[in-house]
């Protein structure tokens, strides 16, 4: 929420596609945007768990947006791509329709969010950015995981890696 | 803040810690033995060293609450007051104070802890402090005749050493005395570690940023990685060349890379190993306060405490210990009165064990209570719908037992501050198993009870059983499989609705791999491989379509899963990339029998 405080700011943005929406996630959080690549399904996990990806050498989970959205499921193409995002610590990838551009935009462009604004469950919103025609959701990404299972999983992560 | 300064405040604080770590055993050994000169001198050059690291650093409330601890430490020391457990108890306060103050300056959360209702006691304390008796110290009976002119003494003193009226500006003066090179702050360094070393002895040590060894660690596990790869194309050259020159070449260098990197990866790991005692230095303290409370006599031997194992481990292994020493004091250990009843010696004993067996590092806590009451154990279960009227008449003492460790169970009706806390003994396996042990329980009744934690030496490092079913991969930890069998799906039996096989005249619930992992409608051939795979004293079979063989395998951690719900430990990376997960036996444990009962 930060980027939002700062009103006089350029919100630096990384823009995505899911279905005909555009989205928009904090620069910042973004590590890097790889293809495709084999993912190893996860028994058990959350119906949004696609599975984990060998991220040179790392074991990292993937999610698929449209699931966590509660959008209609779409097969992979050579379009989709796979963000790799850190989130409270713990590196992520998220499987979006496809990665747009790089978008600096004014902070004061972002509006809160409508009370029905698009397909998908307005908790994860953090503003809208109207631009010209465009109009852009901005996703907080530390409400893509719920509290209490990133807590489960900061704390996890912890008794693994130490 | 400059970053010198705050690579000086970070020594400090960890010097500091270590300091107070050592100090909490030390008072539990002093309550033990008496006014011991050697131990009160000791407490007091700790104490001394931070006051004057505080000093110099600006840290003031620390120097307040140190000096006065110290002070009392002296006048003990010195023969000039009689020691005793109030005073004691206040001066363990003062730690507790110096750890909370040292935890602020570490974390730079810029929280004040308010010191003046302790400092206030720390002078009552000293101010009511008996003299020793006119035998002992006879030169001190005139200085010191009645409590109310100790104040004056006290002040005639002061001087030779510091006087607490003159407060701060002096005091850091003082302590700036107490490190000569106040303006060359890195020389005071090499005066420090001398200090702490003298009691390790030889040993030359280097304090390395555990970031730094992990670094290492992982790299480490990278090329591990690229070893297993090169070994598969050195194997699948040498097949198809065998003739080549240049591929015996490779091949032997693939040798020796291999044998390099297992060393490599062994020599890691042991960076990352210390001694056991870090976590067993709490105990002491925390057994006396506990026995205070209680009160209750208890009596704490600790052995092996020089054990090592792995950093994650010490870690880790703190909290569920603390649960069980309290359980063990709270519920094993009877009253004194219960005791003498008995015929057993009315100070209750606790034993804390650790020792390496094998690959596996064992911790055991043993007290000689009352042993657990299987029956009670029972009802509880039953009444709390976690077993039913059935089971219990068919389980074993030793399964019954464990059923402590199920959530939501709890003996004690009403929960006591100690142990009760909402939280149950199942927060001590799960926390254990997430380093990959187990607990298990001897109880006697009226002889005690003792937990025994078991713990692979090394976290990073498993033997696995690959194996496939349903297409797909899975990595098995070896340790809980006891056997694997070749059976025709005709082997199978079904009694009612629940999958079986007899083996050796034995009956054992069975479930496919692919059912205990949630995926159905799985077609399976008929040839099976069976894993008997024990836990605890439970027993079963899983089934799946092939064994691929023992594998030493890196366990990769999974960040942003909740791998206890998912039933898995980990995931290991395969020589050509693929991602394989590590399977949770003790949960796949769990699901069979909750598959049974469908």
């Amino acid at each position: 929420m930060e980027t939002l405080a700062a009103a006089d700011n350029i919100l630096q943005l990384v823009t995505f596609s899911l279905g005909n929406e555009e989205y928009a996630v904090d620069i910042l959080k973004v590590q890097e945007i790889n293809r495709m690549t084999e993912i190893a399904k996860v028994p058990n996990a959350p119906h949004y768990v696609e599975g984990l990806i060998n991220l040179r050498g790392r074991v990292i989970p993937v999610i698929s947006l449209r699931k966590r959205f509660g959008l209609k499921e779409k097969d992979s193409d050579e379009r989709s791509r796979i963000m790799i995002m850190d989130i409270q610590g713990i590196t992520i990838g998220l499987v979006v329709d496809s990665v747009s551009e790089v978008l600096r935009i004014p902070a004061a462009t972002v509006e809160p969010t409508p009370p029905i604004a698009s397909d998908i469950s307005t908790e994860f919103i953090k503003g809208i950015a109207k631009l010209d025609d465009r109009l852009i959701i901005l996703i907080d990404m530390d409400r893509l995981i719920e509290k209490s299972e990133t807590t489960a999983m900061v704390e996890a992560t912890k008794a693994i890696e130490e | 803040m400059s970053e010198g300064m705050e690579e000086i405040i970070a020594d400090f604080v960890t010097e500091a810690e270590e300091s107070l770590e050592k100090i909490d055993p030390l008072f539990v050994e002093l309550e033990a033995k008496g006014q011991d000169k050697d131990l009160l001198n000791e407490i007091f050059r700790s104490m001394h060293t931070i006051k004057g690291a505080a000093g110099f650093l600006g840290f003031q409330s620390i120097v307040d609450v140190a000096h006065k601890a110290e002070t009392i430490m002296k006048k003990l020391r010195d023969n000039e007051i009689q020691m005793s457990s109030s005073l004691i108890s206040v001066i363990l306060k003062s730690v507790d104070m110096l750890k909370a103050l040292i935890y602020h300056i570490k974390v730079n959360d810029g929280q004040e802890e308010d010191t003046a209702p302790l400092l206030k006691e720390l002078d009552d304390a000293l101010n009511k402090a008996q003299p020793v008796s006119s035998v002992e110290a006879p030169a001190e009976e005139k200085q010191q005749p009645t409590e109310e002119k100790q104040q004056p003494t006290e002040e005639k003193q002061q001087p030779a050493d510091v006087s607490p009226a003159v407060e701060s500006a002096k005091e850091v003066s003082v302590a700036s005395a107490d490190k000569p090179s106040v303006s060359v702050p890195g020389e005071d360094k090499p005066d420090k570690p001398a200090v702490s070393s003298v009691p390790t002895g030889p040993v030359q040590t280097l304090r390395v940023d555990i970031n730094r060894i992990d670094n290492v660690m992982n790299l480490t596990g990278e090329i591990v990685l690229v070893r297993n790869r090169l070994l598969n194309i050195a194997n699948y050259l040498e097949e198809k060349y065998s003739s080549d020159e240049q591929v015996t070449g490779l091949q032997e260098a693939v040798a020796f890379l291999d044998l390099v990197t297992s060393d490599m990866q062994l020599a890691v790991m042991k960076m990352r190993m210390q001694p056991i005692k870090k976590v067993f230095s709490k105990f002491p303290r925390l057994v006396r306060d506990l026995s205070k409370s209680l009160g209750k006599e208890v009596e704490l031997n600790i052995t092996g405490e020089d054990t090592e194992v792995d950093r994650s481990v010490i870690e880790r292994i703190g909290d569920p210990m603390v649960h069980i020493i309290r359980n063990a004091i709270d519920h094993g250990l009877e009253s004194v009165e219960e005791r003498k009843k008995k015929g057993k010696p009315p100070k209750g004993r606790v034993d804390i064990t650790a020792y390496q067996q094998g690959n596996q590092i064992i911790i055991e806590v043993s007290d000689d209570g009352r042993g657990i009451d299987i029956e009670k154990v029972k009802s509880k279960a039953l009444e709390k719908g976690l077993i039913t009227e059935e089971e219990v008449q068919r389980i074993s003492d030793e399964a019954a037992a464990n059923l402590i460790f199920l959530p939501g169970f709890s003996t004690v009706d009403k929960a006591t501050e100690l142990s009760g806390r909402g939280v149950g003994m199942d927060v001590v396996k799960t926390n254990i198993s997430r380093l990959n042990g187990y607990v298990e329980i001897v109880t006697n009744k009226d002889v005690g009870t003792t937990f025994r934690i078991s713990i692979p030496l090394t976290l990073a490092i498993i033997h696995a059983l690959m194996v496939r079913a349903g297409g797909v991969q899975y990595a098995i930890p070896l340790g809980p499989i006891e056997e694997t069998l070749k059976i025709a799906q005709k082997d199978i039996d079904n009694i009612t609705g629940q999958k079986v096989l007899a083996i050796r005249g034995k009956v054992y619930p069975l479930s496919e791999l692919t059912d205990i992992l949630g995926y159905t409608s799985v077609e399976h051939s008929d040839k099976r491989y069976v894993l008997v795979i024990a836990i605890g004293d439970k027993k079963f079979c899983v089934a799946v379509d092939e064994l691929l063989g023992q594998e030493e395998v890196v366990i990769k951690t999974i960040e942003g899963i909740d791998t206890d719900s998912t039933g898995i430990l980990g995931a290991t990376i395969t020589g050509d990339g693929k991602i394989v997960l590590i399977l949770d036996p003790s949960s796949m444990s769990r699901k069979v029998t909750s598959l049974a009962k469908v």
